[in-house]
């Protein structure tokens, strides 16, 4: 379903700011897999997700959606088959418009949108009935702007406009970590239902251990731009958050396995 | 609530104030389980100005109490308030109760009457005098692997052993999975060499014997008639394993010794092998940084406050001969060391004498173990993790004799 291959990404090429924020990535996720992203700060987990996405070309590789090569694809040209929710949850909306003009937005992305009244009474329904489904009582403020509700509602919201025209794929850049714990965990559930009732496929960066353990299918962990572990099936059904902390210390440890580190090896290890 | 404490003699004198409810359960108890943590097995807690004790404060004395009884030690409350006595004595908690302090309590602090008091207790235990040392499998780092060169040994409850090997039926399906081991009283533990995966245990029961195939093992049959327990005292807050090491040789005038040592750990300097050397084809010398793909190295000082269970055996050398079995160390002189430690949730031991079996048996009914280590001195200027340091334990101990001086001496 999604094939990325061998993809490259280097910034600031060739300057003392260089970073290789992708090194050889390759991966394939199944349709209807729900795979959580996690990895140390400037790990290439985001890179990677907006490699997906088309935020920038990579330098080398290629990623295949289906059946479309959407390497060379711009970033609107993609948004048709890809749905997004970022880390931020001012953005993906526009503050001044209301919850059901926002939504109205998200019916047509990908689509055109002719100069007729967008909110017709059968798709207000349409939007109170589906808004209903986040029991957060939004459904009766569907006039009001979208701008002056919390960040765990406009989150909600987000995650079911992005997810409104089921996208082939549904990237999630550590969309709760600007929230309270209490209300990212109530968007993390509300991830969960949305994902499963929906059956997408989707990618989800996160820092929570207890979000990748609890609400994906299949984890990958990567670190200096490469993946690290890939845990599936089985794997992935064992797994606890005390087994993802003690990969992330032994991949962190070993950045201090140097040269003088095998010297004390050699010396030692009997 | 509030805790003022006081060591006198074998007692810890606590002093409480407050209510013990549900909002200062959690509190109470975690307070009294740290102080058998630093090994105040003996409590008094003097309750009269306790004003109030709900269930949910009682839940936490009985918490409290059964981790005392768990290391053979007394637990009283002395003058308490009469809210507290009555309910106690309601809920038929009343042996906890007590009028006045116990007549062997000192006036005065203890510490300020013995500052000199050493940190290491010695005691003899019964059993033979010595163990006899083989060596049936003598690979060293990265000869080819063959076979012809496996040993494969049922261990007892007599046996102690370290080295590398794996539990596997067959020959082949051995070869893939050479990871380290330790054997305690006939108790093995074995790390898989993959990184990630736990150490799998395999325990001698009624006619089971565990059985592994080594590809190097020291291996010591016999018993452990020496103890040691060392415990912080004054300015001394831990002790490192070289210098324990170095103790156990002193006492036993060997040359040559074994130990076991169960201790809080203060923190360990190993690696481990996360590739089986039964791949290896033929001898190599492997170098950085294909190294890391065969060895892990912890990277900083690990297990903190947890509990080791160490296997290791020592020397002061033999005519200035290099051992490629006993890794001669840099940071205590004419000191040899191989050292092997499997790592367990913290687990409280009694004070005093105390049987190995007893505490095998106590730590293999617990949580499995977490890690193990090839314990390594880190002697590297700035960075040096520097040598596995202990808290408090104990340590048997063992002369060792061997016809196989030529094998451990190259």
């Amino acid at each position: 379903m999604l094939n990325v291959n061998n993809l490259y990404k280097t910034f600031a090429p060739g300057t003392v700011n260089e970073v290789k924020a992708l090194i050889d990535v390759s991966l394939h996720i199944e349709e209807g897999c729900f795979t959580a992203v996690i990895g140390t700060n400037g790990s290439g987990k985001s890179t990677l997700l907006n490699a997906i996405a088309g935020s920038f070309k990579p330098d080398h590789g290629r990623i295949n959606l289906f059946e479309h090569n959407i390497t060379n694809w711009p970033e609107y040209k993609r948004a048709s088959l890809i749905g997004r929710v970022f880390q931020n949850p001012f953005a993906g909306t526009a503050a001044g418009m209301t919850i059901s003009e926002n939504i109205a937005l998200a019916m047509r992305r990908g689509k055109r949108r002719p100069l007729t009244a967008a909110i017709t009474s059968r798709i207000r329904d349409e939007i109170a009935e589906r808004v209903k489904t986040l029991k957060m009582g939004l459904e009766d403020r569907l006039d009001n702007p979208i701008g002056t509700l919390s960040g765990g509602q406009r989150q909600a919201l987000t995650l079911l406009m992005a997810s409104w025209l089921r996208p082939q794929l549904l990237l999630l850049d550590e969309h709760t970590a600007a929230l309270d714990p209490k209300t990212a965990a109530k968007v993390s559930e509300i991830t969960k239902e949305i994902i499963t009732r929906e059956k997408l496929t989707a990618m989800m960066v996160t820092h929570s251990m207890q979000q990748a353990v609890d609400l994906s299918d299949r984890i990958i962990m990567m670190h200096r731009g490469r993946i690290v572990e890939d845990l599936r099936d089985e794997m992935k059904a064992r797994v606890r958050i005390s087994d993802l902390m003690q990969t992330f210390e032994r991949v962190q440890k070993l950045d201090l396995f140097d040269q003088s580190v095998a010297e004390i090896l050699e010396q030692q290890f009997v | 609530m509030q805790f003022r404490q006081q060591e006198k003699g074998k007692y810890l004198l606590v002093h409480a104030s407050g209510r013990l409810d549900a909002s200062w359960a959690d509190h109470f108890s975690s307070t009294f389980k740290e102080y058998i943590r630093q090994g105040q097995h003996h409590i008094l807690l003097e309750a009269s100005e306790v004003s109030y004790l709900s269930s949910a404060g009682i839940r936490a004395l009985v918490q409290v109490v059964k981790s005392i009884m768990a290391v053979q030690g007394s637990f009283q409350i002395i003058r308490a308030s009469s809210f507290v006595h009555q309910t106690l004595q309601m809920t038929g908690f009343e042996s906890w109760l007590k009028a006045d302090f116990p007549d062997d309590l000192p006036a005065e602090d203890t510490e300020a009457q013995i500052p000199d008091e050493s940190p290491f207790e010695l005691y003899q235990l019964n059993g033979s005098t010595a163990m006899q040392l083989s060596v049936p499998a003598t690979w060293v780092p990265w000869k080819a692997f063959n076979s012809n060169n496996l040993s494969s040994i049922r261990f007892g409850h007599q046996d102690f052993a370290l080295g590398i090997g794996a539990p596997h039926q067959s020959d082949q399906d051995a070869s893939m999975h050479m990871g380290e081991f330790l054997v305690v009283g006939g108790n093995v533990i074995y790390q898989p060499p993959r990184e990630g995966d736990k150490p799998d245990f395999l325990l001698p029961e009624k006619a089971y014997l565990p059985e592994m195939h080594c590809l190097q093992a020291l291996h010591c049959t016999g018993d452990m008639p020496h103890l040691l327990r060392f415990s912080p005292k004054g300015n001394k807050t831990y002790f490192g394993l070289g210098e324990l090491a170095e103790k156990v040789l002193t006492e036993t005038g060997s040359a040559l010794a074994a130990f076991v040592i169960f201790a809080e750990i203060d923190g360990l300097v190993g690696s481990s092998i996360i590739q089986s050397p039964g791949l290896l084809k033929e001898d190599r010398i492997i170098p950085f940084p294909d190294i890391k793909e065969w060895l892990s190295f912890c990277g900083e000082r690990v297990f903190p406050r947890q509990q080791a269970l160490i296997f290791g055996m020592a020397s002061k050398g033999l005519d200035g001969k290099k051992s490629p079995l006993l890794a001669g160390s840099t940071m205590h002189k004419n000191l040899f060391l191989h050292a092997h430690a499997a790592v367990f949730p913290y687990l409280p031991i009694e004070s005093g004498v105390i049987k190995l079996k007893s505490v095998t048996e106590k730590l293999f009914k617990g949580p499995p173990p977490m890690a193990l280590l090839h314990l390594l001195e880190d002697s590297r200027p700035s960075t040096g993790l520097g040598e596995s340091t202990l808290i408090r334990g104990a340590c048997w101990y063992t002369a060792i004799n061997t016809n196989q001086e030529d094998t451990i001496w190259a």
